[in-house]
């Protein structure tokens, strides 16, 4: 018995919400306006600044930071060799364990790690009175083109209209988007809501002025260009029925709808399809924290608002939370439902996104690793490891990837001493076997994860995932430098892109 | 017994409990195996001292060593001839040289390993049984066949790399099998990469990565109901997935056999390699049409030696595979089957040796056709064949009083218990077991030996002299030149293995360029007739043998007390104007 295809409700009109159905709603008073927007901008870094970015380093981790770099001058100056040596043992040793670490995630991924599974039969089986309200926010800046696609996106998901809370989050100075909102005529249970502007303006800023708001149980975000599938809401209503208490967000899975529309989204693709349906939920498996999706993250609203929200001054502010839920005792899982994104088709846009997310993830293991000891007391040591390989040292390696491609190369054709001197024999072998073996993992991942999610089409692609690689680490170069430079800039990803979409949302 | 042992009815027990403490049958097999190959390795090698059995083995553990205690230690010191996993995997045993000396002096290191690998054969054995419906009693009197085998045992007692082999070929049919039957990813990539160990362990592996790449986009484009280009892009997709380790183990080892050594295929290039080998002992490369019927003849028998029963194995499979329409259980066979033709092929073109070894897999390959055949296993689908042979049993049933699958299981074990008398005649005929057989009826008949028993007992002990007498010498690092193609087992057995120069030192071209001028004291040759043609020095300086090639005079002769026919001569150098 097939009924996935229940038509969503249009029937918003009954239930009128609180606010006028798809009108501005910056109508409160300037002093509780001013108040909000204080809780969503220093929320966190009141209650916990030792969780909270607006610091990039603590005095301490500054002064680590600083001596290291002076030891490493002085050792250059003093003693060439050693430090030499020294250093490259350092990294050789990060490069093994991140690839014991990958094996051991590989190990778990080709064994279907545990993704939660809610049929349509069950998810349609749960009638209306026993659904919670729910809230699904939307933070939208600069993106007329795609509002438009988005609300239709909403209206198609398959949730009574009057226990969907729909927060769309605009920025009060964005004309442009509060134009194309306006014209676009938002169901009535469509709340917008106008951010005031003030800095950092990023997109957890905004989520937190929503979530004061929020009247749901359980709470969702979409980026503007999200396609979710339409039963999502209703699976992890049923799937957070099922789980354990401490089970506080369910991640969908996020595919691309465009992977062929050049080289760059198919490998973009591929990496997505891994992570999501992949990686992420065996690295999860093996009881270690997770970052989360940047969308289709839903959460017991109780649970966000006890951790402290969002991070306004991360710029992944997805990953930060992943991580504090999990040292706060919280489990994530999850779900065997899509949203559809558009993955980036423009290489100058990608790097730039790709910058923003190293730059954070850089942020994130900076501001966890304030209190090591505390850390590993919260995470347990699989989780204070799994934490360093996934946040710090894929960060790291991104970064070092290409220094090392360098010099092998430089080894290789020129054979100049002072690679020999600092690569001892014992440096040299596990260095090399690790990026050997390392390279080779992650091409193979690629290849059992199109097998896996059932898309051959995509074996060109990831048969080429080595140039993807080159271009991984130009972003993680870009966020280091901007890391030093600015370290709240919220880099924007152009959307709208994708000819075929826009050309739909022209029709 | 054990059915009623282990059914609930009869265990007053609870049986998690039990399950706790009891290993599997798979693992039982594994230890009590190990533990009988160790003895009688232990047994053969430390105490009878039997040496003709080792050959290539010994030389694994000899480049073990080099690796990590000659005069200049590094990995490359594997050599690229043949594949490196065998003696990598020896590393970390004979690490352990200074707390066991004999686990290198007398090769026992190789012992163990072969041990090991064919006692996981056996598990491996048992695990296919099971996984593919074999009754259990039933596992335990095939998987004994297996394991007891003669030839089993020779080659998990004499550090060979088949016993390697055969354990990964295995597992390579054992999760092919799986993934045919199943689907699941991990059966897939565990299939990729034993494929890949396979070939780091012996070079035949290539045969076994064709017929697993075509078995697994055969079923893949018969299986995928989907249109033409996609089928092909899955079909294309998976052969990737299940070559890719293959195939990067296979470039990056010819990538470092060339960056080390100037060229990539050196087993087919290198002055020590198979077709120098074949050159070097008269053997032609190319045989005429009489020759290619002689050696198709001389590898029947050697099979039906091994294994008399293979051809009615081969023919009760196929009628039963046909008759069930059970097309995947043909698959792990066909792995095993695709190495044997072409070791077979192999044989009759002359490109290697003539030795029963390479047969060795026809063994499990028997085994596993068996397991195949006499697995309980679905009803088949219906037919009409099968309609009128379903007609045929009902009408014998009436005279029969024994069921047909009774009769085909216990035919099945009296064939299977036959084989191990049968294997114990080929592996003891000289003529079979060309180069062992004398070595181990001189190790029957210890005390009254005939000469070439004695020989073939005796095969390494002139190296040990020519090793003692270099020793005695108290000769500094670096003195003595050798070239260990022939003289591993010299520097294998020697206490001090720094004193020699041997092959694998980055700077053998430019010591065996001017011996004296590089500190060179004295050097040690074979005699120039067989493989002694290759030696480094004999080529480098000709006439090094007969009368020193000009860089020396003679201190010492040692004549050869085995069938080796290698004599050895020390000679002094002579300084170079």
């Amino acid at each position: 018995m097939k009924n996935a295809a229940r038509k969503p409700r249009q029937s918003g009109a009954r239930y009128a919400t609180a606010a006028q159905p798809g009108v501005e709603t910056a109508q409160r008073s300037e002093v509780e306006q001013a108040a909000a927007l204080a809780e969503a901008v220093d929320g966190l870094r009141v209650r916990h600044p030792d969780l909270s970015a607006s610091r990039v380093l603590t005095q301490a981790q500054g002064l680590v930071l600083l001596g290291l770099a002076l030891a490493c001058v002085l050792g250059f100056v003093v003693a060439p060799v050693p430090t030499g040596v020294l250093l490259s043992g350092c990294v050789a040793a990060i490069y093994v364990l991140v690839f014991v670490s990958d094996v051991a995630v590989f190990r778990r991924l080709i064994h279907a790690p545990h993704i939660v599974e809610v049929t349509d039969e069950e998810a349609c089986a749960i009638p209306d009175n026993e659904l919670p309200v729910y809230t699904v926010m939307i933070a939208a800046y600069h993106e007329p083109e795609v509002i438009a696609t988005t609300l239709r996106s909403l209206a198609a998901l398959d949730y009574p209209a009057h226990l969907l809370d729909i927060k769309l989050l605009l920025e009060a100075d964005d004309e442009a988007t509060r134009a194309a909102v306006r014209a676009a005529l938002p169901a009535p249970n469509v709340d917008v809501v106008l951010v005031p502007p003030s800095h950092p303006r990023t997109k957890p800023k905004a989520l937190n002025f929503g979530l004061l708001r929020a009247r749901g149980e359980l709470v969702t975000i979409y980026d503007a260009e999200d396609r979710p599938e339409p039963l999502q809401l209703r699976r992890a209503v049923v799937a957070f029925s099922r789980a354990a208490p401490r089970v506080a967000c369910l991640q969908a899975k996020l595919e691309y709808h465009n992977p062929h529309q050049n080289l760059l989204t198919s490998w973009f693709a591929i990496e997505y399809l891994s992570w999501f349906g992949f990686a992420l939920p065996a690295i999860a498996g093996g009881d270690t924290p997770v970052p989360l999706g940047g969308t289709s993250m839903h959460m017991r609203r109780a649970v966000l608002e006890e951790i402290g929200g969002w991070d306004p001054f991360n710029v992944t502010e997805d990953c930060d939370l992943g991580v504090r839920l999990y040292r706060m005792g919280y489990r994530t899982e999850f779900l065997n439902s899509t949203t559809y994104e558009e993955a980036n088709s423009d290489a100058i846009n990608w790097i730039k996104q790709r910058s923003r997310w190293y730059k954070g993830y850089a942020q994130t293991w900076l501001v966890h690793m304030r209190h090591p000891r505390r850390l590993w007391h919260e995470l347990g040591g699989r989780g204070f490891c799994g934490f360093n390989m996934l946040v710090g040292a894929t960060t790291l390696t991104a970064l070092l990837n290409p220094l090392f491609w360098v010099l092998t190369l430089t080894w290789f054709f020129a054979h100049p001493p002072f690679i020999q001197s600092i690569f001892p024999t014992w440096v040299y072998f596990p260095g090399l076997a690790s990026m050997i073996a390392g390279n080779f993992l992650a091409c193979y991942v690629d290849l059992i994860v199109i097998r896996a999610a059932g898309r051959p089409g995509l074996i060109r692609a990831a048969l080429l995932a080595p140039v993807y690689w080159l271009l991984i680490s130009v972003g993680a170069l870009r966020a280091f430098l901007q890391l030093l430079i600015s370290p709240f800039f919220w880099e924007k990803t152009a959307h709208g892109l994708d000819r075929s979409q826009a050309a739909e949302a022209e029709a | 017994m054990q059915a009623v042992a282990s059914s609930p009815r009869f265990v007053a027990v609870p049986r998690r409990l039990v399950r706790l403490h009891r290993p599997s049958d798979a693992v039982v097999w594994f230890w009590s195996t190990l533990v009988v190959y160790l003895a009688v390795a232990l047994y053969v090698t430390l105490i009878a001292h039997s040496e003709g059995l080792g050959q290539d083995g010994v030389s694994r553990v000899a480049i073990a060593n080099r690796i990590l205690f000659s005069r200049d230690p590094h990995l490359a010191a594997v050599g690229f001839v043949w594949s490196p996993l065998p003696e990598l995997v020896l590393v970390p045993l004979v690490a352990l040289k200074s707390l066991w000396p004999a686990l290198v002096q007398e090769a026992f290191a190789g012992n163990i390993i072969s041990a090991l690998f064919m006692a996981g054969a056996a598990y491996q054995i048992f695990r296919f049984l099971e996984e593919v419906g074999v009754r259990r009693w039933l596992r335990w009197v095939l998987t004994a066949t297996f394991a007891f085998h003669p030839m089993i045992v020779l080659y998990a007692i004499n550090s060979m790399s088949e016993a390697m082999f055969i354990f990964f070929l295995l597992l390579v049919a054992r999760h092919l099998q799986r993934w045919l039957r199943t689907h699941e990813m991990s059966a897939l990539a565990s299939t990729a990469f034993y494929l890949a160990a396979l070939y780091l362990t012996r070079y035949e592996a290539m045969a076994a990565a064709a017929a697993v790449v075509v078995i697994v986009g055969f079923a893949t484009y018969v299986g995928t109901r989907r249109p033409t280009a996609q089928r092909v892009r899955a079909t294309l997709l998976d052969c990737v997935i299940v070559v890719a380790p293959f195939a990067t183990a296979f470039v990056l080892w010819a990538f470092t056999s060339w960056l080390i050594t100037g060229t990539a295929f050196q087993q087919l290039s290198s002055a020590y390699g198979n077709t120098a080998q074949l050159q070097s002992r008269g053997l032609s490369t190319s045989l005429t049409l009489g020759q290619e019927l002689g050696a198709v003849n001389q590898a029947m028998h050697w099979m039906l030696a091994l294994e008399p029963f293979l051809p009615v194995v081969v023919s009760a499979c196929v009628v039963v595979v046909v008759w069930r329409r059970d097309w995947i259980a043909l698959a792990a066979p066909a792995v095993l089957g695709a190495v044997l033709a072409f070791m077979f092929w192999a044989q009759v073109t002359g490109s290697v040796l003539q030795l029963l070894r390479y047969f060795i897999v026809v063994i499990p390959l028997v085994i596993l056709m068996v397991g195949v055949t006499l697995a309980r296993r679905t009803t088949p689908a219906p037919t009409p064949a099968t309609a009128v042979v379903a007609g045929w049993r009902q009408r014998a049933m009436k005279w029969s009083w024994v069921s047909g699958r009774a009769l085909a299981v216990a035919a099945g074990v009296v064939l299977m218990s036959l084989s191990i008398p049968a294997g114990y005649r080929a592996v003891m005929d000289p003529t079979i077991n060309v180069g062992y057989a004398t070595a181990l009826q001189a190790l029957e008949n210890r005390g009254q030996l005939t000469l070439a028993e004695r020989w073939a007992s005796l095969r390494f002990v002139t190296d040990h002299t020519v090793s003692q007498y270099v020793d005695s010498l108290h000769l500094a690092r670096g003195t003595v030149l050798v070239d260990d193609f022939l003289g591993f087992v010299i520097v294998m057995s020697s206490s001090n293995t720094e004193q020699f120069v041997i092959t694998s030192d980055r700077d053998f071209q430019q010591v065996l360029a001017d011996p004296d001028a590089n500190g060179v004291r004295y050097f040690l040759v074979p005699s120039e007739q067989a493989l002694g043609k290759l030696d480094a020095i004999n080529r480098a300086y000709p006439g090094a043998y007969v009368n020193g090639g000009g860089i020396g005079t003679l201190v010492k002769q040692f004549n050869d007390v085995s069938d080796s026919g290698t004599n050895w001569r020390l000679y002094r150098t002579t300084p170079t104007s």
